[in-house]
C-alpha cells in the first residue's frame, strides 16, 4: 500500500454539504423568492426536491462505483458497466414506448429498477454458469448482454413517435426533476441502506481488492461477498437511475476523487464517495438549470463536461501510484 | 407525428431556393402538413402526387395521396414510385438529401413557415411553382389581410399565457416561434416570450414564478398538470383555466388555417 499518498480529513467534506444546499437552493431561474407568497414556496420546494435527489442520486451512484471498481478490480469500472444502465434504458422506454407513464406516475421508475434489477441478474447468471462468477464472465457477458439491450432501446426508440422519442432521448440524459416524492424517500432509504452494508463489509472488501485468491486465504467468503456487494451496487445504480435517468460519469470519477481524499479504505470509501458524489450532483444540477436560465440543459451533460476535465487532471496528477496503490 | 414539425420548425433554414419553372404538368411531393395545406387552399390538389406521413389535412385529399416519407425525411423509393418533378420541404432532417432527390432528376424547393408572415410569402412561392398564381395570390391576400385586421385588435389587458408543448421534458414556445405569435394575436402574454428560441426546455421554476393566468397544452391532460410538484399555486391551475383536448394539426401546421387558432385559443383565454 501506498502509505505516503496525502490524505485529507473528512470534515471540510461534511461542512460542504450544508453550504452547498444552501448555495443551490438560493440560485435558480426565478432568483431568489419570496418567502412570504405561496409561490414562492413552491420555487423553494421544487429547489429542495432537486437538491434532495441530487443528494440521494450521486450518494447511490458513486457507492455503487466505489463497489463496481473494487469487485471488478478496475479503475474503468463504474455502475453501468454490467448492463444496468442499458436494462434501465429499455425498461423506461418500453414504459414510454407503451404509455405506461401515462397511466401511473411511477411506471417509468419502476420499469427501469425492475430491468435494471434483472439485467444484473441476466448478467451474473450467465458469468456464473458452471461455478462462481469470474471477474472477466462478468464483464464479458455484461458488455454483451449491453449490447443487446442498447440495441432493442435503439429499436424502440426508432419506432417511437416524435413526442415519445423526446421523452425517451431526455431521460436517458438524466434529469433531477422527474422524481415524485414517496419515490425520492423510498429511494433515499435504499441508497442509505446499501451504503450502511457497505460500510460494514469494507473490510472484506478491502481484502477483495487484492485479489479473490488472497482475499480467500484472508478467511473471506469470495463467493457470496462478490454476489452480495453485486446486488447491493445493482441496487444503488437502479434507484438512482429510477430517480434520474441516466446520469453518467458520476459513478466512474467520484470514487476516485474519494480515494484521492482519503485513501483507498473501504470500510470509509462508501460513505465519502456518496458525500462527494451528492456534493457534485447538486452543483451540476444547479449549473444545469441556471447557465442558460430560463432554459435548461440536462445535468448529464454538465456531470460529462464538468467531471471529463476533472478526471484527466486526477489522472495526471496520480499517474505515478498505481490505481490500487 | 403532427408533432414532429414542432420539432422541425428547428432546423428550418432561412432561404428559399426556388428552380426555374417551366410550363411542364407539374407533379408535386409536398413533405410538409403546412405546404400540403397550401397546395390544396391555392387550387392545386391535382398537382399533389405525394405526401408526408404528418400531413393529415385536408383529409379528403390526403387520404387518396400516397405516403412519399416523413416530415422532412423523404423516402426515395416511395418518392421515386410517386414520379414527381418536384418535391417542397420546409426543410430536411439531412441536407444530403437534396442531393439524392435531384440525381433522382427531381427539383426540390425549400419552402420556409416558420413565423405568420412567412405563410402568405410560401403561398405565393407555391403558387409560382405550381403554376397557380391566381390562386395564390388571392389567399396570401386575404391571409395577410386577416393578421393584419387581428394586428390592430389590441386588448385592454393581456393574461400570462404558458403554452405547454411537452411535459416530460417540459417544452415550451419562445419568441421566435409562431405560437408566440398566435399567443399575442388573441390578446395573451407568452411568459416564455423573452426568450430568444422557437421551441425549448423551460425550468418549472420559472413556469412557477412567472404564474401563468392561462395554461395551454399541446399534449397531456389537466389533471397531470396539477399534480406536479408545486403547480397548484400557480393561478391557472388554481382558477381551472388549463386548455386541453385542443386540435393539434390546427395548433401546429402553420399553414392558410392558423389564423383560425387565434379564436380558439381567445376561447381559452376567457376569464
Amino acid at each position: 500500500m501506498n502509505t505516503h499518498h496525502k490524505r485529507w480529513p473528512v470534515w471540510p467534506l461534511l461542512l460542504a454539504v450544508p453550504l452547498v444546499c444552501a448555495g443551490a437552493l438560493l440560485a435558480g431561474a426565478a432568483g431568489l423568492p419570496d418567502w412570504q407568497t405561496p409561490l414562492g414556496r413552491a420555487v423553494l420546494e421544487l429547489r429542495l426536491h432537486r437538491i434532495l435527489t441530487g443528494l440521494v442520486v450521486g450518494a447511490g451512484l458513486a457507492g455503487a462505483g466505489v463497489v463496481m471498481q473494487a469487485l471488478l478490480r478496475n479503475p474503468l469500472a463504474e455502475p453501468y458497466v454490467l448492463g444496468v444502465s442499458s436494462g434501465a434504458g429499455l425498461g423506461a422506454a418500453m414504459a414510454v414506448f407503451f404509455g405506461w407513464n401515462v397511466l401511473h406516475l411511477w411506471a417509468v421508475p419502476a420499469a427501469a429498477f425492475v430491468t435494471g434489477i434483472v439485467t444484473l441478474t441476466v448478467v451474473y447468471f450467465l458469468a456464473a454458469r458452471g461455478g462462481g462468477a469470474s471477474i472477466y464472465g462478468l464483464l464479458l457477458s455484461g458488455i454483451i448482454v449491453s449490447a443487446v439491450l442498447s440495441n432493442l432501446l435503439m429499436l424502440i426508440v426508432s419506432l417511437a413517435p416524435a413526442e415519445g422519442m423526446h421523452s425517451i432521448l431526455w431521460w436517458i440524459l438524466g434529469n433531477l426533476q422527474l422524481s415524485a416524492q414517496p419515490l425520492l424517500m423510498t429511494g433515499g432509504a435504499l441508497v442509505l441502506g446499501s451504503l450502511v452494508i457497505l460500510t460494514v463489509l469494507g473490510a472484506q472488501l478491502n481484502a477483495l481488492t487484492l485479489g479473490r485468491e488472497t482475499a480467500h486465504h484472508l478467511g473471506v467468503r469470495t463467493g457470496l461477498m462478490i454476489a452480495g456487494c453485486l446486488a447491493l451496487a445493482t441496487l444503488l445504480a437502479a434507484t438512482s437511475v429510477a430517480l434520474a435517468g441516466l446520469i453518467g460519469f458520476v459513478g466512474l470519477i467520484v470514487p476516485h476523487a474519494a480515494r484521492a481524499w482519503v485513501g483507498p479504505d473501504h470500510r470509509k470509501l462508501p460513505a465519502v464517495a456518496a458525500v462527494i458524489g451528492g456534493l457534485f450532483l447538486v452543483i451540476c444540477d444547479t449549473v444545469a438549470r441556471t447557465i442558460v436560465a430560463p432554459q435548461e440543459i440536462p445535468i448529464g451533460v454538465v456531470t460529462a463536461l464538468v467531471g471529463g476535465p476533472f478526471f484527466l487532471a486526477l489522472l495526471l496528477r496520480r499517474r505515478k501510484g498505481g490505481w490500487i496503490e | 407525428m403532427r408533432f414532429i414539425f414542432l420539432l422541425m420548425s428547428i432546423w428550418i433554414a432561412g432561404t428559399v431556393y426556388v428552380p426555374a419553372a417551366t410550363n411542364d404538368v407539374v407533379r408535386v411531393v409536398s413533405l410538409a402538413p403546412c405546404l400540403t395545406e397550401i397546395i390544396c387552399a391555392i387550387g392545386a390538389r391535382d398537382c399533389l402526387v405525394g405526401r408526408s406521413s404528418a400531413c393529415h389535412f385536408p383529409p379528403e385529399v390526403v387520404q387518396h395521396v400516397p405516403v412519399a416519407g416523413n416530415f422532412g425525411i423523404p423516402s426515395l423509393e416511395a418518392l421515386a414510385n410517386c414520379t414527381p418533378n418536384l418535391v417542397v420541404t420546409v426543410d430536411l432532417e439531412d441536407q444530403n438529401a437534396v442531393q439524392a432527390i435531384e440525381h433522382l432528376g427531381i427539383r426540390h424547393a425549400s419552402i420556409p413557415c416558420r413565423s405568420l408572415d412567412d405563410i402568405p410569402r410560401a403561398m405565393r412561392t407555391v403558387g409560382q411553382l405550381l403554376h397557380r398564381e391566381a390562386g395564390a395570390e388571392k389567399l396570401a391576400g386575404e391571409f395577410a389581410q386577416t393578421l393584419a385586421d387581428l394586428r390592430k385588435q389590441t386588448p385592454a389587458t393581456r393574461r400570462r399565457v404558458f403554452i405547454e408543448i411537452w411535459g416530460d421534458p417540459l417544452m415550451t414556445a419562445g419568441k421566435k416561434s409562431f405560437l408566440n405569435e398566435l399567443v399575442e394575436l388573441a390578446g395573451g402574454t407568452n411568459i416564455a416570450g423573452d426568450v430568444a428560441r422557437d421551441y425549448f426546455q423551460i425550468s418549472t421554476e420559472t413556469v412557477l414564478a412567472r404564474d401563468p393566468e392561462v395554461i395551454v397544452l399541446l399534449g397531456g391532460t389537466a389533471s397531470a398538470v396539477a399534480k406536479r410538484t408545486g403547480w397548484l399555486q400557480i393561478t391557472a391551475v388554481k382558477t381551472g383555466h388549463i386548455c386541453s383536448g385542443l386540435d393539434g394539426d390546427l395548433l401546429e401546421v402553420p399553414g392558410p388555417r392558423i389564423l383560425e387558432a387565434v379564436a380558439v385559443l381567445r376561447q381559452c383565454l376567457q376569464p
